[in-house]
């Protein structure tokens, strides 16, 4: 769902020529993360003794194979988990995601009420301003990147929850 | 997709539920009437209900019963505090939204939130938790009997998860708000995704038409 598609025509090459893809060759595969761009990375700032947040980025794939995405980690935390909110008719579930596959030239955006990182126990407090290095795991090689840590406000929310429906590319 | 026939029986279906949803959207406009048809996000109760009475546990550790929530306007929110994305996010928007208010000089009206997670949510926790999102916000809890009483009475169902490899469990549950009113009556839901301009204005009007109270 979240995976940006943005012309429907793509999704239609996407959908005939993945099939082709894997029967064919095998399955060609970026193994580096060499190709992927971070952008907008940023976790929750918690109160004083959090046992865990949540962290948010947007992971585009700017190379011509699919890179998957094996895991995350960090020092600053115990474990991190790729999780998924899925709103099921008004009840709030929470799902979690082994492996992110990113077809060549997409993007998939993490944000509140949808994907996002679930970063258990923070070694220290989380204080806005402050940084946080994440590690991105490809099948071959990593990505190390900065997250902001950030309070959100109220406003932001409200106009954060109305993104995981409108930009998923559905247009 | 070959089979014309398919193609066709699909072609019908769809525009049977088309034709469905539109003569079902006619019939809630001419069936709800009257001035307040068209609440921008709110579920209006045609009668305000009751709130089950049951006895939960403040914040500061002192016994609060839903009994004593009037007075004034309350919006209730659960969740539980080892909830990383919706639970942040609503708490956040509780705020923004009694700023908001305040600012747009509607009637006061108490942020609550009751913790479905009494097993890691000690009182102490809930209020950190609650204070760090707003210092006015009241934090509720209870035993899973009185919990359950409570989101059975309002029905917003909540489920408790399995425990990982580490111990951690997910609770799953409602997004949605509860709007009690003065009497400590159950008078609208907001259901997701919460937006604040429409709850806003709902909100002006349900606080101030002496019909709606």
């Amino acid at each position: 769902m979240m995976i940006l598609l943005k012309h429907p025509w793509k999704q239609l090459m996407a959908a005939l020529l993945l099939p082709l893809l894997l029967s064919s060759c095998g399955k060609p595969q970026a193994e580096g993360c060499a190709d992927l761009i971070v952008s907008d990375a940023w976790i929750r700032s918690m109160p004083p003794r959090p046992s865990m947040t949540a962290g948010y980025l947007q992971i585009e794939n700017h190379g011509a194979q699919p890179i998957s995405l094996e895991s995350f980690s960090s020092k600053a935390f115990s474990r991190i988990e790729l999780h998924e909110t899925r709103d099921v008719d008004g009840q709030m579930q929470m799902r979690a995601i082994k492996k992110l596959e990113i077809p060549s030239g997409d993007i998939v955006s993490m944000q509140p009420g949808g994907k996002h990182l679930m970063l258990f126990e923070p070694k220290q407090p989380l204080r806005p301003g402050e940084q946080r290095a994440l590690v991105l795991s490809c099948a071959k090689g990593s990505l190390t990147i900065q997250a902001d840590v950030r309070a959100i406000s109220g406003t932001e929310t409200s106009e954060n929850h109305q993104n995981p429906r409108n930009h998923h590319g559905h247009h | 997709m070959k089979n014309p026939v398919l193609i066709l029986a699909l072609a019908i279906s769809g525009g049977a539920m088309a034709l469905g949803l539109w003569s079902w959207q006619q019939w809630v406009k001419t069936t709800s009437g009257g001035q307040h048809s068209q609440w921008q996000a709110a579920t209006v109760l045609p009668q305000a209900r009751a709130l089950p009475a049951v006895d939960l546990v403040n914040q500061a550790g002192t016994p609060y019963s839903t009994a004593q929530l009037q007075g004034q306007w309350h919006l209730l929110f659960f969740g539980f505090t080892n909830c990383p994305d919706v639970c942040p996010n609503t708490l956040a928007f509780l705020s923004g939204l009694n700023q908001a208010r305040v600012e747009t000089g509607l009637a006061p009206l108490q942020m609550v939130f009751v913790s479905l997670d009494p097993q890691r949510d000690t009182t102490d926790k809930i209020k950190a938790y609650v204070e760090y999102f707003d210092k006015q916000m009241l934090g509720l809890t209870g035993s899973e009997e009185n919990l359950d009483k409570l989101s059975r009475g309002l029905y917003l169902p909540y489920a408790i998860g399995e425990a990982d490899e580490n111990g951690y469990y997910h609770v799953d549950h409602s997004g949605s708000l509860v709007l009690v009113n003065p009497e400590g009556q159950v008078k609208a839901y907001f259901s997701t995704p919460h937006q604040l301009d429409p709850i806003l204005a709902d909100l002006r009007r349900l606080t101030t038409d002496d019909d709606s109270a």
